[in-house]
């Protein structure tokens, strides 16, 4: 079976890094898509770290960023 | 991807497969390159000079910015003056951030725009100051991407019209198209139409939103839609709507063109509203040759969409060319072996809202729904099983297009994913060869490295098909110090010979673009 997580730079940015041969536990729903029947995973598990991928729907949270939006978290200092 | 040869390996492109038990990584290399704006900027061929950006400019963007450390989505929308000898006097914009949905007015900034029409423009506000990179395809219309380390954006500018600056004449007829995420953080789309009454008053508004592939199916807008200008801000064209259930600043373009922002934080919606001509509008209103355009999400990542297609007026499609890149996976169609046929309908309210349908015989069934805003343009919304993805369809005048009909200079942009959001304009020079025809300079904001490149130099070829109603390629080879090197590859599907609405059909990045015809 093939597992989708979602685009790469929202791991790497969370640092949930992967490995080939690395354990790990996936929670989510296969679904028929144009490319076929995947896996989409809505979380992963490894080494008892956790990261949500995936919004309840399904969508990857990478397309809006995920955590920080939904947090309301505080800006960086950044000029808008 | 292709962005190698980097003395730095950021973070990871593409995406993670686990297959089996055992993860897998795919791992296709990763960004780097040094950033900053070079002092001297070159140059390529055209007519435009500081002097052609004057007046007062409406823009939208969506991208991505930094909050506490990761990529968020971000809008914003507003409108600055320019005074033609490159100070930016005034003006204010919305943002709908990850803290929230602000309104921030311009205490100045600064401008130069070179004789390819590329420019840069910087914007000070009491938050700090803000880079963009431009290029205009005339003094009234072009491409702006914003060039900060801590945030990337693509959109429009288009010139305004201070006379339409009122209520009364925001009068009549108008489709929008706004997307964005939802409240839920799913990728959503909200398409429609309204009648506006030139006092703040709307009526026989209707909508169909897709969030993350579910449907609304046509609704009538819930009571409440309405729309005012700003009693701060009317001089810059600001004002407040309520339109589909949501509410929205806006900026007025002219009479037939509305920038829409979404305030509903932590929704984020952007597009616009345009002017729909005043037709009872029936399943012969759309007949002709048509091309279209449509960017999104799918549940696997970024999707992408291009094509064209042929329809009788009686509901019939034929002629039907697609390419589509879904997270990296291009499908062409029709395919070697596979025949396409589709069909369409039109709303029996005659407001101009319809669906469109079909189906190739290897690929499957593709569905969409439209609103028209005339019998040649529309707004387009996917409405496949996981599918939020929408654009515009546009008539297709291309039949006798050729390569020296397509020659002279064209401004572009793109916006697209790698590892993360990637934002593009620039302008090349067509030659009339048939091939090795193209070169040119633009700047890119390569988000997810965290590094802008300017002045980046490509050439490339412009290739017409055997038949140029149909598909085109364009392919771009960057050879510029200090960028990565890589070729970018396109289908092009002609709007004419001024416009020209492009796919990415790259495995390692989903692009989308549009060229424009300078003058």
């Amino acid at each position: 079976m093939t597992a989708d997580l979602g685009p790469a730079g929202y791991l790497a940015a969370r640092h949930f890094s992967l490995a080939p041969g690395d354990p790990v536990k996936l929670a989510g729903v296969s679904s028929a898509t144009r490319q076929g029947t995947v896996f989409l995973a809505r979380v992963i598990e490894k080494g008892g770290q956790s990261l949500v991928l995936r919004t309840a729907q399904g969508a990857p949270l990478a397309i809006a960023g995920g955590e920080g939006r939904a947090a309301q978290a505080k800006r960086q200092g950044s000029a808008r | 991807m292709s962005f190698a040869g980097s003395s730095r390996l950021n973070r990871a492109a593409g995406k993670f497969i686990v297959a089996g038990a055992a993860a897998f990584l795919l791992l296709i290399a990763g960004c780097g390159g040094n950033g900053g704006v070079i002092v001297n900027r070159p140059s390529g061929s055209g007519n435009f000079t500081t002097a052609s950006f004057k007046g007062q400019y409406a823009f939208s963007m969506s991208g991505k910015e930094l909050c506490n450390g990761v990529s968020s989505f971000f809008t914003r929308a507003g409108s600055i003056t320019a005074d033609g000898l490159g100070n930016i006097t005034g003006g204010v914009e919305d943002v709908n951030v990850c803290s929230g949905v602000y309104e921030i007015t311009f205490s100045g900034g600064s401008y130069q725009v070179r004789a390819d029409g590329r420019g840069s423009l910087s914007l000070t506000n009491s938050t700090g100051t803000t880079s963009y990179s431009i290029t205009l395809a005339s003094p009234a219309q072009g491409f702006i991407i914003q060039t900060d380390a801590s945030a990337t954006t693509s959109g429009s500018l288009r010139l305004q019209d201070p006379a339409a600056f009122s209520l009364t004449k925001i009068a009549g007829s108008y489709v929008f198209d706004v997307s964005g995420i939802s409240a839920t953080l799913n990728p959503l789309s909200v398409i429609g139409r309204f009648t506006a009454d030139g006092a703040g008053g709307v009526q026989n508004g209707l909508y169909d939103s897709n969030e993350a592939g579910t449907l609304s199916g046509q609704q009538a807008f819930p009571a409440g839609a309405s729309y005012q200008l700003d009693a701060t801000y009317g001089s810059s064209g600001r004002g407040l709507a309520t339109l589909a259930g949501r509410n929205f600043v806006f900026y007025i373009v002219d009479a037939s063109r509305i920038v829409l922002l979404g305030t509903d934080f932590p929704s984020a919606l952007v597009g616009e509203a345009s002017a729909q001509q005043n037709l009872s509008y029936s399943v012969s209103s759309l007949s002709g040759n048509y091309v279209f355009q449509l960017g999104g999400a799918s549940a696997t990542g970024a999707i992408v969409s291009a094509g064209r297609f042929t329809s009788d007026g009686a509901g019939n499609l034929s002629a039907i060319v697609l390419d589509e890149n879904s997270s990296g996976t291009v499908t062409a169609l029709p395919g070697a072996s596979s025949t396409i046929s589709g069909g369409y309908t039109v709303d029996a309210n005659a407001l101009g809202g319809g669906t469109l349908t079909w189906t190739d015989s290897a690929a499957g069934t593709f569905t969409y729904i439209f609103y028209l805003a005339s019998p040649t343009r529309a707004v387009f919304q996917e409405t496949d099983s996981n599918i939020t993805s929408d654009g515009l369809i546009f008539a297709q005048n291309a039949a006798s297009v050729t390569a020296s009909s397509m020659a002279g200079n064209h401004a572009f942009g793109w916006t697209g994913v790698t590892t993360d959001e990637v934002d593009a304009t620039g302008q090349f020079s067509l030659s009339s060869t048939a091939s090795a025809n193209a070169s040119g300079l633009m700047d890119f904001n390569a988000f997810s490295g965290g590094v802008q490149y300017f002045d980046v130099a490509f050439s490339g070829g412009f290739t017409l098909g055997a038949n140029p109603a149909a598909r085109n390629t364009l392919s771009l080879a960057t050879n510029s110090a200090g960028f990565p090197p890589s070729t970018f590859k396109f289908s092009a599907y002609l709007v004419d010979s001024n416009t020209v609405l492009l796919v990415g059909t790259d495995s390692t990045r989903v692009l989308l673009g549009t060229t424009l015809r300078q003058p």
